[in-house]
């Protein structure tokens, strides 16, 4: 089988490898460009939301580039996600093309079916080796997320060194076939960003901004164009409030520190919104009050215009600001937004921001 | 003095004001109903509503601050999670309680009752016995009133489902025989008149002032309608077939299976899909419904609804769209382009 699947930051990276080991010939669609929001927005709903489109481009641009069959995971609801997978397929299909899509729903309490949609993406692997593939997925995914982290942490230092960097290792994990070459370029290359903080000038206090929102937004840099790199670029520290790995620890893995985390966002989130509303709504409102007691100097609230649990947190969040003196930026972004636009306006959050902490101290 | 409960006449008004109004009235409080959706409530709600919410919900932030001018005691805003097993109401009637809070200070205080019924049928007597003892504390009472309720409901589903108004429904004014055809419909009798669906919410299809009076207009241009409230389980359930995943948003599967149960069944001659501008359900459901009739041949027309909306461009493609259709009738000819293709037929018409 050719497989593709859609972009969505650097998951990519673990899905080719989770599907080479699986024995699949794998075509990642090439990396989200305008082109890929153009033929998105012109054949995808009006106003459907900017992840949508962005994956019908990059279904039609793989599937442009040789891929026979689609992977692309489902939902119960009741975000619009759930059911992406469905209207793209008939997007696809009133285009002429011609595919198979694998559509991977959660369980739900139906294992069978789930294992039998499964099936033929196991391409007949034993059970060890589809472990191995899985385990080695986790790692990399896990390695990626530290690299980020170690990045936005040390960009402030040296930009340009920090990312090509950073750059450099994440080329080098997309070619790694193993684990014990993943750990050796990782400790390598946490090594090396580590040498970047270590020339810090420890009078520097740096701002420190929040990035919280929906997770496709914050995590495709092209969508949101390139916010976390801009932010370094002006001295900013930025905390990207979720990763994969941490998803994967609360949704598939049940990890009990994960857990526990949720019961503390819940629990700050409480007086605002008590309830949750399909997506990352609950948790941008609870993270966001988080940040501000943690004493973060500002919140970036990033979401796909019409996104509709983003929008019952954008209505309560300016309530979370006035409660905690906490700067909050939202920015809804869809196949319009522009970089001069968004740079302007990130730039005048920064320095109201500076200003304010200057002022406070 | 009897307590005042305050009720906007907005989103579910439309569908359950009959049970929360019955159940509220038998314990012995006032409802007071917010005015008919008109311009200054529009307005209102626009102006205290992130730029980007759906019309619905600016209208309803319209109607809570209607409320919030006649001094009642208390506004009811139940939050609905989820009206039947296994299938959601859409995130932001989840989220609507705190957003008005938040987006409305100092309103009189919100009357809150959760109805999650995804996963027990039980949890709506519950809350609504919890929501009953503000009132009374006699629980003979609670019941008394909660069955009244109930029966209630039932009653007015099977009128609409006749094809009454909900309003009328309300204000028992059933004999002003603003009933839609749905028996004629049903028997496919007249033969030259044109029969239309109106696909959509039930806040959408019956707020006149929202939807600039639809029913009505295509009523005066001699079109029988049948909307998508007018479908009863069953009928939805076989549209749904069509389906290969099951949908998860109640009023999704109400308007997809009623759209598809009548491109199956070919009762009607075409369809009119009405949708409020950044509704995420219906931005997917209604590109699904759009696919199939334009994969059918059928005729579908799109109304996209806001703020924005004038009268006369939404008048100007209903005829349009009428006079298509009964030329296409009178022709016996497909030559009709039944969305966004061009007409494909050997000699053209023209």
């Amino acid at each position: 089988m050719k497989v593709t699947f859609p972009h969505m930051g650097n998951l990519w990276i673990a899905l080719k490898a989770l599907f080479e080991k699986l024995g699949h010939e794998v075509i990642p669609p090439p990396p989200v460009t305008r082109k890929t929001i153009e033929l998105g927005a012109r054949y995808a709903p009006e106003f459907a939301c900017l992840p949508l489109k962005v994956n019908v481009g990059n279904f039609i641009e793989g599937l442009e580039e040789g891929a026979e069959t689609i992977v692309m995971l489902g939902g119960s609801g009741p975000c619009r996600f759930g059911y992406y997978a469905q209207v793209e397929r008939e997007i696809l299909k009133d285009l002429g093309y011609l595919f198979d899509i694998i559509i991977v729903d959660p369980p739900m309490g139906d294992w069978t079916r789930f294992l039998q949609d499964l099936q033929p993406l196991g391409n007949g692997c034993r059970g060890r080796e589809v472990w191995n593939a899985l385990t080695l997925v986790w790692e990399i995914i896990k390695a990626l997320d530290h690299l980020h982290r170690m990045l936005l942490k040390v960009q402030i230092y040296n930009h340009r060194g920090a990312w090509k960097c950073y750059e450099k290792a994440v080329k080098a994990i997309t070619e790694v076939g193993d684990k014990k070459l993943l750990q050796r370029v990782t400790s390598e290359s946490i090594r090396e960003l580590a040498l970047f903080s270590e020339v810090q000038n420890s009078t520097l206090a740096p701002l420190k901004i929040a990035i919280v929102g929906e997770v496709f937004m914050m995590w495709e840099p092209y969508v949101n164009l390139d916010l976390e790199k801009t932010l370094g670029g002006m001295g900013v520290e930025v905390i990207r409030s979720a990763y994969p790995s941490d998803w994967i620890c609360e949704n598939v893995l049940f990890n009990p520190r994960h857990m526990l985390r949720r019961l503390i966002f819940k629990k700050a989130a409480r007086p605002y919104l008590n309830c949750f509303v399909g997506g990352h709504g609950w948790e941008s409102v609870g993270k966001s009050v988080l940040y501000a007691r943690k004493k973060i100097d500002g919140v970036i609230h990033v979401l796909p215009f019409t996104c509709m649990p983003e929008i019952v947190a954008q209505s309560i969040l300016p309530s979370v600001s006035r409660d905690y003196k906490l700067p909050v930026l939202t920015l809804s972004l869809d196949e319009h937004s522009a970089q001069a636009g968004l740079l302007t306006r990130i730039e005048a959050f920064v320095d109201l921001i500076r200003e304010k902490k200057q002022v406070t101290a | 003095m009897r307590i005042k409960i305050g009720i906007p006449r907005a989103l579910l008004y439309y569908d359950y004001f009959l049970l929360w109004s019955t159940f509220l009235e038998r314990l012995g409080t006032e409802i007071v109903l917010s005015q008919k959706t008109n311009k200054e409530i529009v307005y209102n709600g626009i102006k205290s509503a992130i730029e980007e919410t759906c019309l619905p919900v600016k209208v309803f932030l319209g109607h809570v601050q209607d409320l919030a001018r006649k001094k009642v005691d208390y506004i009811f805003i139940p939050r609905y999670i989820s009206v039947e097993p296994r299938r959601f109401l859409c995130p932001k009637f989840m989220g609507l309680p705190y957003m008005i809070k938040h987006l409305l200070p100092g309103i009189p205080p919100v009357l809150n009752v959760e109805v999650d019924l995804r996963k027990r049928e039980r949890q709506l007597p519950v809350e609504m016995y919890r929501l009953g003892k503000l009132f009374t504390f006699n629980p003979w009472k609670i019941r008394l009133a909660y069955k009244l309720a109930q029966e209630n409901q039932k009653s007015f589903k099977k009128n609409i489902l006749q094809g009454f108004l909900p309003e009328n429904v309300y204000f028992n004014e059933t004999e002003k025989n603003k009933a839609l055809k749905r028996t004629v419909l049903k028997n496919n009798q007249h033969k030259n008149v044109l029969r239309i669906g109106l696909i959509g919410h039930s806040y959408n299809l019956y707020d006149e002032y929202v939807n600039m009076n639809i029913l009505n207009k295509l009523q005066e241009m001699g079109v029988e309608i049948i909307t998508s409230k007018m479908f009863s389980e069953a009928e939805i359930n076989s549209g749904l077939k069509r389906l290969r995943k099951d949908i998860f948003w109640t009023f999704g599967k109400e308007t997809i299976g009623s759209a598809f149960y009548l491109l199956e069944e070919r009762i009607t001659h075409g369809i009119i899909l009405i949708v409020s501008f950044a509704c995420g359900p219906d931005s997917i459901i209604m590109d699904l419904i759009d696919r199939a009739y334009k994969r059918a041949g059928v005729p579908c027309l799109t109304l996209v609804l806001d703020e924005h909306s004038a009268e006369g461009g939404v008048i100007t493609r209903l005829e349009a769209f009428i006079e298509m259709l009964k030329w296409k009738e009178q022709k016996n000819e497909s030559y009709f382009s039944p969305h966004g293709q061009p007409v494909d037929c050997p000699e053209s018409p023209f």
